[in-house]
């Protein structure tokens, strides 16, 4: 007596296993280009040069003069003075985006000392980023 | 009894998983590749501004300023190997504004050119004055002028 064995066809499966397949591939894709965008894979990075940049230790202000050198514009994120964020009201950027072959002036408000010598990186949303050193008078 | 079985046959069905495979591996492919070919010209844009940037030299030799005006007269040499343009200048940390000529101009290995900008500040006789030049390519250079 044969036993009653229903199953899906083999059109069926296979099609089954590919869509298993391209999940896990989607699953894989997503994970590596989250992995490499944090190294600036997926973006195109801009490229930014400090023209010059000066601290006021009475006004407690840092200005800096970033002129776009690549070939696309820079919209800034983030700034950071010795590691630490500085907040978004702290952080200013004229114009923003940055278009090509142009100037952007930044100010960060932040405490400082006069004499002492602040570690100051800006970061773009394509994680363009610049560091640079200045000194407070 | 024979149940009736319909379906498509096995030709079929191999070329519909062929047809998606292939799709499938066309989309993955012009996505890589626009990705990298993006990657690749961004690297050797990079690349490229950063070689003629360490060819740029650039030095400032004077600053003339008549003592009534508020005009600055900057005379750099370029005495690197590629021809620059300077795009901006700074004085004490203050953004020229106003150029009056020589801004932007091409100039050529070993010329002396002069730029002549409108004074974004002050300038008092016997104060010390740091003025910055800088190309498009973002190369500077710093000149101590005491009027």
């Amino acid at each position: 007596m044969f036993k009653s064995r229903r199953a899906v066809s083999t059109f069926i499966a296979v099609l089954l296993l590919m869509a298993l397949a391209v999940a896990a591939g989607v699953v894989i894709y997503s994970y590596t280009m989250g992995y490499l965008g944090g190294m600036g894979g997926t973006s195109t990075m801009g490229t930014i040069s400090l023209d010059t940049a000066a601290a006021n230790a009475t006004s407690n202000t840092v200005i800096a003069y970033i002129r776009n050198i690549g070939k696309s514009s820079i919209d800034f994120d983030k700034a950071y003075v010795d590691g630490v964020q500085i907040q978004d009201v702290n952080f200013t950027a004229n114009p923003d985006p940055l278009q090509i072959e142009q100037v952007s002036t930044i100010t960060i408000g932040v405490n400082m000392n006069s004499g002492t010598t602040y570690e100051i990186k800006v970061i773009g949303t394509d994680n363009t980023q610049l560091t640079f050193t200045v000194k407070a008078k | 009894m024979c149940k009736s079985k319909k379906g498509v046959s096995e030709v079929v069905a191999s070329l519909v998983v062929l047809l998606i495979v292939s799709i499938l591996g066309t989309s993955i492919y012009s996505v890589s590749v626009t990705t990298m070919q993006k990657q690749r010209d961004a690297i050797k844009w990079t690349s490229n501004i950063e070689s003629e940037k360490h060819m740029e030299k650039i030095r400032t030799l004077y600053v003339n300023w008549n003592s009534t005006g508020d005009e600055l007269e900057i005379y750099f040499l370029n005495y690197g190997n590629i021809v620059i343009n300077i795009a901006d200048i700074y004085l004490n940390g203050f953004r020229v504004l106003n150029y009056i000529e020589g801004r932007n101009v091409p100039v050529q290995t070993s010329d002396i050119d002069t730029i002549k900008i409108e004074l974004p500040i002050t300038i008092t006789t016997g104060e010390l004055y740091e003025v910055i030049i800088v190309t498009g390519r973002g190369v500077s250079h710093v000149y101590n002028w005491q009027p």
